[in-house]
């Protein structure tokens, strides 16, 4: 969909039709689905979430600032929605606790950043490793990269600290190059994927 | 000037750094290669993040994992078929080679299945009174177990493994324990004999590969060994497996045995009943109550007190029967010259040419032969795909209407080899406490009500076992479309495929039974799960 059909199918959806909120589901659902995918850790969970997203929309965009590109706005109330899910489960306000401020540095030995993956195969195991990672990870990981979120927003979302946010990210890295490292070691990806060789300890 | 840490460098790539320790970053860049080169690592870390990330839509790895699982359940069933295969062998190659052609041991034999629960139910009418005590005791005691795994369940905070471990512990440690208060003595090795003149006042237990008894036992004999010889006397009952029994002596209680051959010379001053190849007692045999014996061959020749009740084979009395002769299912009766039946002679038989009474022979009451129609394989029968389509569409609707109303029952999911293991194992150990805990449940008077509920609850579950098992293979065969709108319309041919699937497996000649059992244990299991999944949501 284009920018041009996007705003006009933008403002019919702003006054109520139906038929522009279908079409906005056919575009948007397959992104917001991953998302929810992404943050809440099921295919079920997703499911529910991304339909609820959906059915609220005509409500939602109310507050929806034109001057925003629409998909990222989506997105950030799609994640929101997540978040607002994992929190329920968890009763408590935070979703985490912030993590450890004293120990962020790399430790020596460990896995160098991910570079270069050319097969869908190769994609597919690390998206198969993100999915599997731990919430506190996951979350921010997933906010970064698959939302472009700053860290500021970021840490609006999950009520953390900008600080606090800089770190998580940086432990999903390592914890996904770990994770990365063990199953290559496993040999059960072959050639998968590749580690930069060049920064082996030093850090 | 030093470096600064990998934290830093990857707050600098992601473009959240001040701009004040950003000009820092440059300026130490632009003298140090080897951040330089970690730096240009660390972006093209974050672009393969976004690019891996963002070439999601949702159905890419749900193609991936549809086909993962789809592979997986077919692995899991080739596996839960080879078990049941394997485990249909061991058991015919254990029967016959530890216990000749003994068809107990034979689960391919449904006639031989069908005999010994008769068998079991007699066993029950006779001794029903002094059973009620142990099978109380015993009811207790798991009871009581089950109640402590409860509690060591709350005390390790749900670990389905340790769980099904304790349960295993928890049984074989009920099962193993010996009862309580008997009396019982117990010989063991190669031969073991109780000499003539000895007298021994408790039950005896014996195993070796031949025991002879040729004194007194004045309580009950339990024997498992190959050879068995009574000469002497035991007052009690005779509980025997073997593959011979021979019985000189006298026994005045019941003789129960399951054996290859057995052979009666002495007196039973009670009934005789026996599961095995061949029965023969002699001319100076006396059986004082009734005989019941099941397939093989039986040579009567003895005196039988009651009825002489014959399962499947040849028959042949040259005795005297004091009743009834009932022959099941026989493929040939005759009744030797000197015989004498002062009831009446009723067999089922193929041919009518398959019961022959010689003219010496008297029967004093009727003669009745009921012709049996020849067993055709039910596959054959169109009744049987009727029934079958029957069973399916109504295992179809139900599954979908309870998908409608707890749609999260259905979420279930066969993980692995290992989990399916475990599974079976829950799945056990959820088949047989329930109905257990009911009956104990039922026997106070305040628990009646509540026990009766469970045991319903139980009997649902045992036919959802087969719909959910169906619903969780279709689920991962059909990979559902994003459409939240026609969920439904998915899940319903996801259980249409799942229960074809699970129909043919279980309808499979000779391994469909275990089949059946497998997936009827996996299903309590699944359902038991997601029973409880669905009972956290709801609080």
């Amino acid at each position: 969909m284009d920018e041009g059909r996007l705003s006009a199918v933008l403002g019919r959806a702003g006054s109520g039709d139906a038929d522009a909120y279908a079409e906005l589901f056919r575009e948007f659902q397959p992104r917001v689905l991953a998302l929810c995918r992404y943050l809440l850790g099921s295919f079920e969970d997703a499911e529910d979430a991304a339909s609820e997203v959906f059915a609220r929309l005509p409500r939602a965009m109310k507050t929806y600032d034109a001057a925003l590109p629409f998909p990222k706005w989506l997105m950030s109330v799609a994640s929101h929605h997540c978040v607002d899910q994992l929190r329920r489960r968890k009763v408590q306000q935070r979703i985490f606790d912030p993590p450890d401020e004293r120990t962020p540095e790399a430790v020596a030995g460990q896995a160098s950043p991910l570079e270069d993956l050319v097969s869908a195969e190769e994609q597919n195991v690390v998206r198969a490793a993100i999915a599997a990672l731990p919430e506190r990870s996951r979350l921010p990981l997933v906010l970064r990269y698959y939302n472009e979120l700053s860290y500021d927003e970021i840490a609006a979302t999950l009520s953390l600290s900008r600080a606090n946010v800089a770190t998580l990210i940086f432990r999903a890295k390592q914890e996904l190059r770990e994770a990365l490292a063990r199953k290559d070691r496993k040999g059960k990806m072959g050639e998968s994927p590749k580690l930069a060789k060049a920064h082996k300890g030093t850090w | 000037m030093d470096c600064f840490s990998e934290l830093h460098y990857s707050i600098y790539v992601d473009g959240e750094l001040p701009a004040d320790e950003r000009s820092q970053v440059d300026e130490h860049l632009l003298v140090c290669p080897r951040c330089r080169a970690l730096v240009a690592a660390l972006r093209r870390e974050s672009s393969l993040l976004t690019d891996v990330l963002q070439a999601t839509p949702a159905e890419a790895f749900d193609a991936a994992t549809g086909i993962g699982s789809a592979l997986g359940i077919l692995g899991a069933f080739s596996g839960m078929v080879a078990v049941a295969v394997g485990v249909v062998m061991a058991l015919t190659w254990a029967g016959r080679e530890f216990l000749g052609s003994t068809p107990l041991f034979n689960p391919l034999n449904r006639t031989a299945i069908i005999t010994v629960f008769v068998d079991a139910a007699l066993y029950l009418a006779n001794q029903g009174a002094s059973m009620l005590y142990s099978i109380v005791t015993t009811l207790s005691a798991l009871t009581l177990g089950f109640l402590a795994l409860v509690a060591v369940r709350f005390a390790l905070r749900r670990n389905s493994l340790s769980m099904g471990l304790l349960a295993g512990l928890g049984l074989t440690f009920l099962l193993g324990s010996p009862t309580p208060a008997v009396a019982i003595e117990k010989r063991g090795g190669t031969v073991v004999t109780v000499p003539a003149g000895q007298t021994i006042d408790d039950s005896l237990l014996a195993t070796g590969q031949s025991v002879s008894i040729n004194g007194t036992v004045n309580g009950n004999a339990y024997i498992w060994c190959q050879r068995v010889v009574v000469r002497g006397d035991i007052k009690g009952d005779l509980f025997t497996g073997n593959q011979s029994l021979e019985i000189t002596g006298t026994v005045e209680g019941n003789v129960y045995t399951y054996g290859q051959n057995v052979v009666v010379r002495g007196h039973v001053m009670r009934g005789l009943h026996m599961v095995g190849a061949t029965l023969d007692v002699d001319k100076e045999g006396q059986v004082d109550s009734d005989t019941l014996a099941y397939s093989g061959d039986v040579r009567f020749d003895g005196t039988a007190g009651r009825d002489l009740d014959v399962g499947v084979g040849t028959l042949e009395i040259g005795g005297h029967v004091g009743r009834n002769v009932h022959v099941r299912a026989g493929d040939s009766i005759t009744v030797f010259a000197p015989a004498r039946i002062d009831g009446s002679l009723e067999a089922s038989v193929n041919n009518a040419v398959d019961v022959h009474v010689e003219p010496g022979a008297a029967v004093a009451g009727k003669t009745v032969v009921h012709l049996t129609e020849k067993a055709r394989s039910r596959y054959s029968q169109p009744r049987f795909y009727l029934w079958q389509a029957v069973w399916l569409g109504a295992a179809l609707l139900t599954g979908f209407i309870l998908f409608l109303l707890f749609p999260t029952l259905f979420a279930g999911r066969i993980e692995s080899a290992l989990g399916t293991l475990a599974g079976i194992g829950i799945g056990l150990v959820l088949l047989i406490v329930p109905p257990v805990a009911a009956i104990i449940a039922g026997i106070t008077l305040v628990g009646l009500p509540l026990g009766l509920i469970g045991l319903m609850a139980w009997i649902a579950a045992l036919y959802l076992a087969k719909v959910f098992v169906a619903a969780v293979i279709g689920q991962m065969l059909v990979t559902p479309g994003a459409d939240p709108k026609r969920q439904s319309g998915y899940f319903a041919i996801a259980l249409l495929l799942g229960l074809a699937i699970v129909f043919v497996a279980i309808n499979l000649p000779y391994i469909g039974g275990w089949t059946k059992f497998l997936v009827l244990l996996l299903g309590l299991d699944l359902l038991g799960r997601q029973v409880l999944v669905t009972w956290r949501r709801g609080h």
